[in-house]
């Protein structure tokens, strides 16, 4: 596609948008755009990242997305990275409307990821450094230890990661860094590897925990910052088509239609703004039956924005902020399986009396980390066997049993036999998952037909 | 403070490639997976060996614990009512539920293999017989030549020039005529590359292709039995270097027909498949003696034979056996099988191999339990 703007231009824009930003009362860190050609897109993608550590999943993710750019034309707009000066990769085949709307939205994540205080947890102005020495002291393994070895490593480290409270918790919670310290059986060079994974996640567990606001967020501004902009009618009027279309962007689901947190987040923060506006002027009375977060604060729309953007994350959020008008607006529902089981149909929607707490839940559950099963360490003497026990904290939500036996199958490789126990819809009682290096094994304690280890 | 924008669109990829590389050896494997699907596709097997195929091919699975088949969440998007199903889903198809952190693009990519690589990939893993091909020294159809030395007369185009320019240069100095002027050459100098023919180790296959043409043959059902056919004839051509195909159309007779023939004649009435195996003999002992030749027979049929011609087909198919290396039958979508009535003669002979089809994506699994059988057999 060919493109009616030049670099200077893009460069003299990019400042006004900044501006522009900075009026309204955002505080983004230096940003750096970079455009980049297609594949190195991908591969930023690939690693969440300008760079990271080699592992096979980057390459497999690189080729989906290839794929998915090569076979429905569907690719990424923009990657913006938490670093300080802020990295954000643009793509050089997008018009000059497009490309202001992406800038303002980057420079909205940059805001985000400046004032969030989550993200105060991450050392952005380091990142670049740390993901480079890992690079490298990871290659440096392969060489020494050779790949499959290290990648072994890698693979039970990614595959637990996520496994962890984000604040306190106990120990035993703490999966990567609990095998790194009680682990009788790794070598330096092996907790190394899982202290490189464990260092990364800590930079990026955070945008999990906040992509509902962090894409509202952008999404919001994209909008108030490029209607701000001295640019053309016919261009305010190209811009509209973005706003649409990158805030209809994102919806990934199995089921196609599923929340799309762009347009959740930014619903959320439409309201929330109207909302305190009207207060302001006096015009909405508080209603003494909302709860807490409705009562006027004194801060007008914008500056409501400002503060809920510093203190939040997606869970919380959900929680003060959506309110049941938004529900109907977004058309929210719930969908489950039918009374036979046969076909997953819509339960509730959130004109139902009543239903509109169920929704609100289910999504607070489902969010951020919330979408990975929680698991903790039970044991690490099960059955004086000196074997390891997991345990998944069951919510309601069954395991994927093939992704258990591959989890199961790399943990081995850390730690010998492991176990897992967990509890399924089905029977309300403690299931068990082994594997010894040789077969998965599944089954209930005590049952007659438990192929287990007794 | 300002916005710094920089251009680096010349500049590609900088560290995916080794990613790339190692993801792409894993997902080798699940080509394996694959390859039964690959083989029902029309694509694959009418194409030349270096063709290549783009196939869909599912990505590595990263070890993670992860929710099973959502078994609820939240959607969005008006227009729905209660109880409606949901759109496009199946239960226990999908993967992640409603708000799954970070996006995930979808498991599948399109990786590019050729036709080789994908019969490669197919025969690599199964422990197939390696066929053993008899040198067929007396039958020097085909001979090599190869340049050997060099001889006074020859074809000009064959002239060895060096070695004709030193023959002239010795008889010069020979002569003494070193300050000559001009020293012409002379017939006698000149040298000629001398061609030998060298009888090359020759390996003669026929194999040998029956149908039962009678009857309806469904589009899927000719497309298995050309599928069954390309998979034989490939696999014998790996170890051969002479390898002749021979087509025989049958109902209650049976006659030696054209390849294009051989998937498009229809006929109707009675079936006798004893036909096909006397025209099979017939025709080895014309053209294929098992001296020189070995046979690879493969009967394609759906199962259908006249009553009065069991016993005929019995006997004729033992007769058969004894001369040919292989004697596939393969019964596709049957509604009446033989198959058993062969069971006597499978017993007998570790060169009998029957299977049955039923779908297009079995074909390849058939295809290798019916050489795995006489793998068996061999090592018996």
């Amino acid at each position: 596609m060919s493109h009616n703007w030049t670099v200077e231009e893009l460069s003299h824009w990019a400042n006004i948008v900044d501006a522009t930003a900075r009026s309204f009362g955002l505080q983004p860190r230096q940003m750096d755009f970079v455009i980049v050609s297609p594949d190195r897109l991908i591969e930023i993608q690939a690693y969440n990242a300008p760079l990271g550590h080699a592992h096979w999943s980057r390459g497999k993710t690189f080729q989906v997305w290839q794929t998915m750019r090569d076979v429905k034309g569907a690719g990424a707009l923009e990657v913006a990275f938490n670093a300080d000066p802020c990295f954000a990769a643009l793509r050089p085949d997008q018009s000059f409307v497009a490309q202001l709307v992406i800038m303002a939205h980057t420079i909205a994540h940059n805001d985000f990821f400046a004032n969030n205080r989550w993200f105060a947890k991450t050392s952005p102005d380091t990142i670049l450094n740390r993901l480079a020495e890992n690079r490298k002291l990871v290659n440096a393994y392969m060489k020494r230890y050779g790949e499959k070895q290290v990648e072994k490593v890698l693979d039970a480290a990614h595959a637990i990661a996520v496994q962890r409270p984000l604040v306190g918790g106990q120990d035993r919670d703490w999966l990567l860094s609990y095998i790194i310290d009680y682990s009788p059986s790794l070598q330096d060079w092996q907790k190394d590897l899982c202290r490189v994974v464990e260092n990364e996640t800590d930079h990026f567990i955070w945008q999990y925990e906040t992509k509902i606001m962090n894409e509202g967020w952008a999404s919001l501004w994209q909008k108030r910052i490029v209607n701000a902009l001295p640019i053309t009618e016919e261009q305010r009027f190209e811009a509209k088509d973005w706003y649409a279309a990158i805030t209809k962007r994102g919806a990934s689901s199995a089921f196609g239609e599923a929340v799309n947190p762009y347009h959740l987040g930014f619903a959320i923060f439409e309201d929330l703004k109207n909302r305190w506006d009207a207060m302001a002027e006096g015009s909405f009375i508080s209603n003494e039956e909302n709860n807490d977060n409705d009562v006027w604060d004194g801060l007008n729309g914008t500056d409501k924005l400002l503060q809920v953007r510093s203190l939040y994350r997606d869970r919380r959020f959900l929680q003060d902020f959506l309110t049941q008008e938004v529900g109907i607006q977004l058309g929210l529902w719930r969908y489950g399986p039918n009374a036979r089981g046969s076909q997953m149909v819509i339960v509730t929607d959130t004109m139902e009396e009543g239903s509109f707490e169920n929704i609100r839940n289910e999504l607070m559950r489902d969010c951020g980390l919330g979408s990975f099963p929680s698991v903790s360490i039970k044991d690490t003497n099960y059955k004086n066997r000196h074997e390891w026990l997991f345990v998944h904290n069951w919510d309601g939500r069954d395991l994927d049993v093939s992704y258990t036996r591959l989890t199961l199958m790399a943990l081995f490789d850390l730690l010998g036999p492991v176990w897992l126990e967990t509890r399924t819809r089905k029977r309300n009682a403690p299931y068990f998952y082994y594997f010894d290096g040789a077969s998965f094994l599944s089954g209930a304690e005590g049952s007659s037909r438990s192929t287990l280890p007794r | 403070m300002s916005v710094r924008i920089s251009d680096r669109r010349d500049e590609g990829p900088r560290f995916i490639q080794r990613d790339i590389k190692r993801h792409k050896a894993l997902i080798h494997k699940n080509l394996m997976k694959r390859l039964h699907d690959l083989i029902a596709n029309e694509e694959v097997i009418s194409s030349e060996g270096s063709r290549k195929i783009r196939v869909k091919i599912s990505t590595l699975k990263e070890p993670q614990f992860r929710f099973g088949h959502a078994p609820q969440g939240v959607g969005e998007g008006g227009g729905v009512r209660k109880g409606q199903q949901l759109p496009g889903s199946q239960p226990g198809q999908s993967q992640g539920n409603g708000q799954q952190a970070g996006s995930e693009p979808g498991e599948e990519i399109y990786e590019e293999y050729t036709v080789d690589e994908i019969f490669d990939a197919l025969i690599a893993d199964l422990n197939l017989p390696d066929l053993e091909p008899k040198v067929k020294g007396a039958l020097e159809l085909d001979r090599v030549s190869k340049s050997k030395g060099t001889q006074p007369r020859g074809n000009m185009s064959r002239l060895h020039r060096r070695a004709s320019a030193k023959r002239r240069i010795k008889r010069r100095i020979a002569q003494g005529a070193v300050s000559a002027e001009r020293f012409p050459f002379r017939e006698e100098d000149l040298r000629f590359r001398r061609r030998v023919r060298e009888p090359r180790p020759e390996s003669n296959a026929v194999v040998i292709l029956a149908r039962d043409v009678s009857g309806s043959m469904s589009d899927e059902k000719k497309y298995i039995s050309k599928a069954m056919c390309w998979l034989i004839t490939k696999w014998v051509r790996r170890k051969y270097t002479n390898v002749k195909t021979v087509f025989i159309a049958h109902h209650t007779e049976a006659s030696e027909v054209s390849e294009k023939e051989f998937f498009t004649r229809v006929s109707s009435g009675g079936t006798a498949i004893s036909s096909a195996y006397k025209e099979a003999k017939r025709i080895i002992g014309e053209k294929y003696q098992p001296a020189f030749w070995d046979v690879y027979f493969v009967h394609c049929s759906d199962g259908e034979n006249e009553d009065r011609d069991r016993d005929p087909a019995l006997e004729a198919a033992e007769a058969l056996l004894k001369f040919v290396k292989l004697f596939g039958y393969v019964e596709i979508k049957t509604t009446q099988s033989f198959i058993a009535k062969f069971k006597e003669l499978a017993a007998a002979y570790l060169n009998f191999s029957a299977v049955s089809i039923k779908e297009k994506n079995q074909v390849a699994r058939a295809f290798i339990n019916m050489l795995s059988h006489i793998n068996d057999g061999a090592e018996a």
